[in-house]
């Protein structure tokens, strides 16, 4: 009789039960998707430097390091010479030496100068053909597109394009005396490569080249042909290697080196340092969260105590027909919760279809992915137990409301 | 015989926790008597009829109702649902309950086991002249006169010893008023009930056994 009285009565609100019960959904939408955004930053921070054990460069910070080689923010100070790089390359406890030459840009997108060796590591990240069209480049003067700059650029093998000198879109030199050929399209990875181009080193050694020399290289140059375009030094450079174990061992040869003061950083020890430096991120978002759900709260709250001065007159019915002051209260506890919970189950049903959705077009336009891990024993104890709480306590608002009143 | 009184008050005081306060000395009704309490709004009637019922508790004295020392008892619900019939002026019903609810909710508190309540009520609108269909339908679709009989039915479901009514009439015509009160002493009678009726209507008292000016039972404070 109970819960037929409860449904009965929400019922006969609905309106202002519809308006709780989209208050504490929409509140549940925020908290879960700024719990969903934060991770997904996180793991695509993380997809950045997967399959890398090591990144090298010359002698500067962690983080500047991490953030110019893995993420195509900031410029480095000094560059590594391709000594290191090469002896490094050659070494059997490496399976796998990506070179980075950075420093030049087209039309505000980051021109990576690399070989081969970069298509591998974006092979071993997606765990497919890295190339949504065409094919790596295997002359000097062709180029590959990440996936976010040729559908801004709307670039298609075959295209041709010229590099400027420096990061920016205006005003810096470019170097006109030769055009770049695209030869593939990058799939989307989620990670910094999307919005980059990439040459080969000899093609950025190259366009460094005083107009007329550059003039007297003919236009179907393969890579390697011509020793003269071999760079001297690089930006950084990956390494992945055979044995996660030598990590440290390899870390600490390239450190203390001899032959040149050279710099390696474990990509996952950096990005936990730059995470330790966002963490108010995560603090603010969360804020905002639970700000809505507050929101949502006193919302909730406000609409069902103004209801309890109309219905006075229902209590009192229900007193005087023999109900004890428990059937009243667990009336309240019960259209309380049931409002709560069902609004939550909507909101978790909102945000678990919302992040489907937004998942596949996330993978196929930005190649972002992150897992959409709920923990269905966590989310049904806190709905339970939020539900619950919350009808506890308004229905002891309420009834020392009501007290209040006699 | 002292056990057969319906009502049995010595010297008692009652009131609101901020509002006017009342001395009652002396009330014997003996059971099975049908009582008509006059006086003007705002004399106290209702709050008579709560003391009674057991939702104002008193503050000295002997409250005896139906044999139950109510002075002694700080729980009165179950007591109440079981053993009162009461129709108030207005807001008899749950608007959001169809009628056949309203009148089972009575049942429901008085934990009343009886099989069939469903086809007694159907009984007792029958006898109060009120269609079937009406017992599906929302309390709040009945006219006023409508939904004051199905208020006697509520009241009668448990088949109470008493009925205690408080302006049952004053939002009804006088059409109305003549069907309900003949109604409701039809069926009062024939379960040989204890009736009171608080009403400041003189021409309601016709046919009740006894008149009780409430000025003539109670003392401010």
């Amino acid at each position: 009789m109970m819960i037929r009285l409860a449904i009965k009565s929400l019922i006969s609100r609905r309106f202002s039960a519809f308006v709780c019960i989209a208050m504490v959904a929409l509140s549940s939408i925020a908290l879960l998707t700024v719990d969903t955004l934060y991770r997904g930053t996180q793991s695509a921070f993380g997809r950045s430097v997967q399959e890398i054990d090591l990144i090298v460069g010359a002698p500067t910070g962690d983080i500047n390091l991490l953030l110019f080689s893995a993420f195509q923010v900031g410029a480095p100070s000094r560059e590594v010479s391709i000594n290191t790089f090469t002896r490094w390359q050659q070494d059997p406890g490496v399976a796998r030496a990506v070179p980075l030459m950075l420093g030049d840009s087209h039309k505000g997108f980051r021109v990576i100068g690399t070989d081969a060796s970069m298509f591998d590591h974006m092979q071993a990240v997606l765990e497919r053909d890295p190339f949504a069209q065409g094919n790596a480049f295997k002359h000097v003067f062709e180029v590959t597109l990440g996936h976010e700059v040729a559908r801004k650029l709307g670039y298609q093998p075959g295209d041709e394009l010229i590099l400027s000198h420096g990061f920016g879109n205006h005003s810096f030199q470019q170097h006109k005396a030769r055009t770049f050929t695209v030869t593939g399209i990058l799939t989307a990875s989620g990670t910094p490569i999307d919005k980059t181009l990439q040459v080969s080193l000899d093609g950025i050694e190259a366009i460094h080249w005083p107009p007329a020399t550059l003039a007297a290289l003919p236009a179907q140059l393969k890579i390697g042909e011509n020793p003269a375009l071999k760079p001297d030094s690089l930006a950084a450079f990956y390494l992945t290697l055979t044995n996660k174990v030598r990590t440290f061992q390899v870390q600490r040869s390239i450190n203390q080196s001899e032959a040149e003061p050279a710099q390696a950083i474990l990509p996952g020890v950096a990005i936990t340092q730059l995470w330790s430096m966002l963490d108010w991120v995560e603090a603010a978002l969360l804020g905002l969260g639970l700000l809505a759900t507050m929101v949502a709260a006193i919302g909730v709250g406000s609409t069902l105590l103004t209801h309890l001065d109309k219905r006075l007159g229902e209590f009192q019915l229900l007193k005087t027909l023999g109900a004890r002051h428990r059937f009243i209260f667990a009336l309240l506890v019960i259209e309380t919760a049931s409002l709560v919970a069902l609004g939550m189950l909507i909101g978790v049903t909102c945000t678990v279809l919302l992040e489907r959705a937004m998942l596949s077009i996330a993978q196929s336009r930005w190649g972002l992915y992150w897992p959409l891990d709920i923990d269905w024993l966590w989310l049904g104890g806190a709905m339970l137990s939020l539900s619950l709480a919350s009808g506890l306590l308004l229905a002891s608002i309420s009834t020392w409301q009501l007290k209040r009143r006699e | 015989m002292p056990n057969d009184y319906a009502i049995d008050i010595t010297d008692i005081e009652y009131g609101h926790k901020k509002g006017p306060r009342w001395r009652l000395p002396r009330w014997q009704i003996t059971a099975g008597q049908t009582i008509f309490m006059q006086a003007p709004s705002g004399a106290g009637k209702s709050t008579l009829l709560n003391v009674l019922a057991g939702l104002i508790p008193v503050n000295s004295g002997q409250l005896k109702v139906l044999q139950e020392p109510l002075h002694e008892r700080r729980q009165t619900a179950p007591w109440r649902a079981r053993h009162l019939g009461v129709i108030f002026q207005s807001l008899n019903l749950l608007d959001y309950l169809n009628c056949l609810d309203n009148i089972l909710l009575a049942a429901h508190f008085a934990n009343n086991g009886e099989p069939r309540l469903a086809d007694k009520a159907r009984k007792l609108m029958t006898r109060l002249n009120l269609p079937q269909q009406l017992l599906h339908k929302k309390a709040s679709e009945l006219s006023v006169g409508q939904r004051q009989r199905v208020a006697i039915a509520r009241a009668l479901i448990n088949d109470p010893p008493m009925i205690l009514a408080d302006e049952p009439t004053s939002a009804l015509d006088q059409d109305n008023t003549d069907d309900f009160m003949a109604l409701l002493f039809e069926l009062v009678r024939e379960r040989n009930c204890t009736l009171l009726l608080a009403s400041h209507d003189q021409r309601l008292g016709g046919s009740f056994d006894q008149h009780t000016p409430l000025s003539d039972l109670i003392q401010p404070l």
